[in-house]
């Protein structure tokens, strides 16, 4: 059957809370690719999301054993991958 | 030979405890990223020699890609590798990514001492780690250390000495990542733990509903806490002290002085209907003392005691996260709550710790908003002092002039101003209980330090301006500004004093408004005027230094502007 389902891939902004999420691709610019990484948020990496505060407000996630609060407009530029 | 130590880490792992503890130097340390926006330097005693500590801000990588992290690559290159020590300030409880700058560290060749602190919070937490394997798998030294009790200190200060260079390789980031990953393996190991009342409530403090309806019950507490804690130490210390104790001593000190004579004046000011009126008489040793530690300690005690606690719990990035949003239109991210909030004790750590918001626009923004819009303590004491006794609707209205201003000042530097605001990206820390040493030596070195600055300011500015009145210098400078204090502001020309005045500190001004037997009106526009005009001296060297000459006079001119426009549109429409 279809067990090869393929993963849904979503900006950061759009994965529900409390779910699990794989990072697939960080885009934007690259000081704040740097600054990311350096945080421990690098392509690869495991993340779960732990709220959004509305109003295109900070998304906070959990990552690693850091929580990171993630501006809005760099949130929407990092492409997950739910599992 | 080492010459220099550095601490040099991730923010918030607590540097500037684990420096404390070197130095014996008391520097501000709170839970939350970006305290430390100074180097500060001090000595250990070490080996018979003085040897100079430097605290550096937290970085996360030793390639450079914010100001800090220039900064601390910057100084750690100033001295060759063999006469520097680094000692590298971990978080036990997030061992993972703070090991990424120690591999840099060690990959670039420095003598690395590891400190691993917070090590009971990890301990609470589940979390073990064990440092000799650590140590030997880094081939450098591994201190476990808790700074905040002391623990460990002694045994890193004698491991100093032993940091070396190891041969290390430098790796890729993904190569330094899977490195990681194979340390933490042998080196920690987790135990399961449910979730705590601690997780459920950091959880809570940042979803969208419990997280609004927290910041407002905090907001509000804090706000009742600091005018309780205040008013009990005015009713129950201070007052009695000036009323029962000094002005006895005083009034047989003025019974040998000639009244209306130099000294007289000078020191004792004028009889309010034959006595001494702490609030008004304006002498060296009745009103100056008396603003300063009757009217204003008491508040900035409160004050700093509750705003240490919020500070070390680790609240306030969260009060971050929650405005971000609102403070998008004004050209600031949520970090600048940070800077406000200090603000309100005194504008100079305010404007200082503008430091960790990114960009130029950003900080000239937060700091002229901070300079106009935001009361430090001393002011806030003179508007509750001067309007207090007619009511809350005064006070208030004070305030919402100043809220008002802040919006509208925002609002109007981020249309005008090029460029756009960066985005919010922050760590978020983990609540911690401060033990109560710690939040009462912060407390001391606050207060201590508000009264080392405020009081020769006060004496000596009361002085100046008695010397000036008794030769009636002043009368020269209402005369010139008559017109537009009378005219624009509706105010007796004398007000101009206070204003003038309320440059060098503007508690001192006070004195000078109280005596004028104004209507509540005038008194209102006077107090907001002092308010939003000038900034004290000591806001305005910092805000020199901060953002430059260029920046100062733009700034400048906006609290001109405002100050002129606030004045006269009270006057002329909102309070006809």
């Amino acid at each position: 059957m279809e067990s090869e389902k393929t993963p849904k891939r979503m900006p950061l902004t759009r994965l529900p809370e409390n779910k699990k999420a794989k990072v697939v691709e960080i885009a934007g610019g690259a000081n704040m690719r740097d600054k990311l990484m350096s945080m421990g948020m690098n392509e690869g990496r495991e993340l779960v999301k732990l709220s959004y505060i509305g109003l295109r407000g900070p998304v906070v996630v959990k990552t690693g054993r850091s929580v990171v609060a993630i501006g809005y407009g760099v949130a929407a530029k990092i492409t997950v991958e739910e599992i | 030979m080492i010459k220099k130590i550095y601490l040099v880490g991730n923010p918030n792992v607590g540097k500037s405890v684990v420096f404390s503890r070197l130095t014996g130097v008391q520097v501000i340390s709170s839970n939350y990223p970006g305290t430390t926006v100074e180097i500060s330097r001090g000595w250990l005693q070490f080996a018979e020699k003085n040897i100079e500590v430097v605290d550096l801000p937290g970085t996360y990588s030793l390639e450079p890609t914010s100001g800090a992290e220039e900064t601390t690559v910057s100084l750690l290159a100033e001295l060759p590798k063999e006469e520097i020590a680094v000692v590298n300030v971990l978080d036990s409880t997030n061992l993972e990514r703070n090991l990424s700058l120690t591999l840099q560290l060690i990959e670039k060749g420095f003598p690395v001492v590891v400190c691993l602190n917070m090590c009971d919070d990890a301990g609470h937490r589940g979390i073990h780690i064990d440092a000799v394997k650590l140590s030997e798998l880094l081939s450098v030294p591994v201190i476990s250390t808790c700074a905040v009790t002391g623990s460990g200190i002694k045994l890193l200060m004698s491991k100093i000495q032993e940091a070396s260079p190891v041969a290390r390789g430098s790796l890729s980031h993904e190569a330094r990542w899977l490195e990681l990953g194979r340390l933490i393996e042998q080196v920690q190991s987790l135990e399961h733990r449910h979730h705590t009342l601690r997780e459920l409530l950091e959880d809570a403090s940042v979803r969208p509903v419990t997280g609004l309806l927290m910041a407002a019950a905090l907001v509000f507490a804090s706000f009742k806490v600091v005018r309780f804690i205040g008013e009990a130490i005015i009713a129950g210390i201070t007052d009695p002290f000036f009323n029962g104790i000094y002005r006895p001593l005083l009034e047989k000190l003025s019974g040998g002085l000639h009244e209306g004579g130099f000294w007289f004046h000078l020191l004792i000011g004028d009889l309010i209907g034959g006595n001494i009126d702490f609030k008004q008489s304006l002498g060296v040793l009745t009103t100056a003392p008396y603003i300063e530690i009757g009217m204003v300690l008491p508040y900035v005690i409160a004050f700093y005691l509750i705003l240490s606690l919020l500070e070390d719990i680790g609240y306030l990035p969260r009060l971050a996260i929650l405005l971000d949003s609102l403070m998008h239109p004004l050209g600031l991210h949520g970090y600048a709550v940070i800077p406000i909030l200090l603000g309100f004790g005194c504008n100079v750590p305010g404007i200082l710790s503008t430091r960790v918001l990114e960009s130029k626009r950003e900080r000239l923004i937060a700091a002229t908003i901070i300079s106009i819009g935001v009361p430090c303590v001393p002011l806030q004491a003179m508007i509750i002092g001067l309007l207090g006794k007619f009511g809350g609707w005064y006070v208030g209205g004070v305030y919402l002039v100043l809220f008002s201003l802040i919006i509208i000042l925002g609002l109007v530097l981020n249309r005008l101003m090029r460029g756009n605001s960066p985005e919010f990206l922050l760590e978020i820390p983990p609540y911690r209980i401060p033990p109560a040493s710690l939040l009462a030596r912060k407390l001391y070195f606050r207060v201590k330090g508000f009264l080392l600055e405020a009081m020769p300011v006060v004496l000596l500015g009361v002085m100046f301006i008695n010397v000036l009145m008794y030769f009636r210098v002043f009368d020269m400078i209402t005369g010139f500004f008559a017109p537009l204090i009378v005219k624009l502001f509706g105010l007796p020309k004398e007000a101009i004093v206070a204003l003038v005045v309320g440059f060098l500190r503007k508690d001192v001004a006070v004195g000078l408004l109280a005596p004028l037997n104004m209507t509540i009106k005038q008194l209102f526009i006077a107090t907001t005027l002092l308010a939003v005009s000038f900034p004290c001296v000591a806001t305005f060297f910092v805000l020199l230094k901060e953002l430059g000459l260029k920046a100062l006079i733009k700034s400048t001119l906006i609290m001109i502007g405002v100050s002129v426009i606030v004045g006269t549109l009270l006057n002329f429409v909102i309070l006809r």
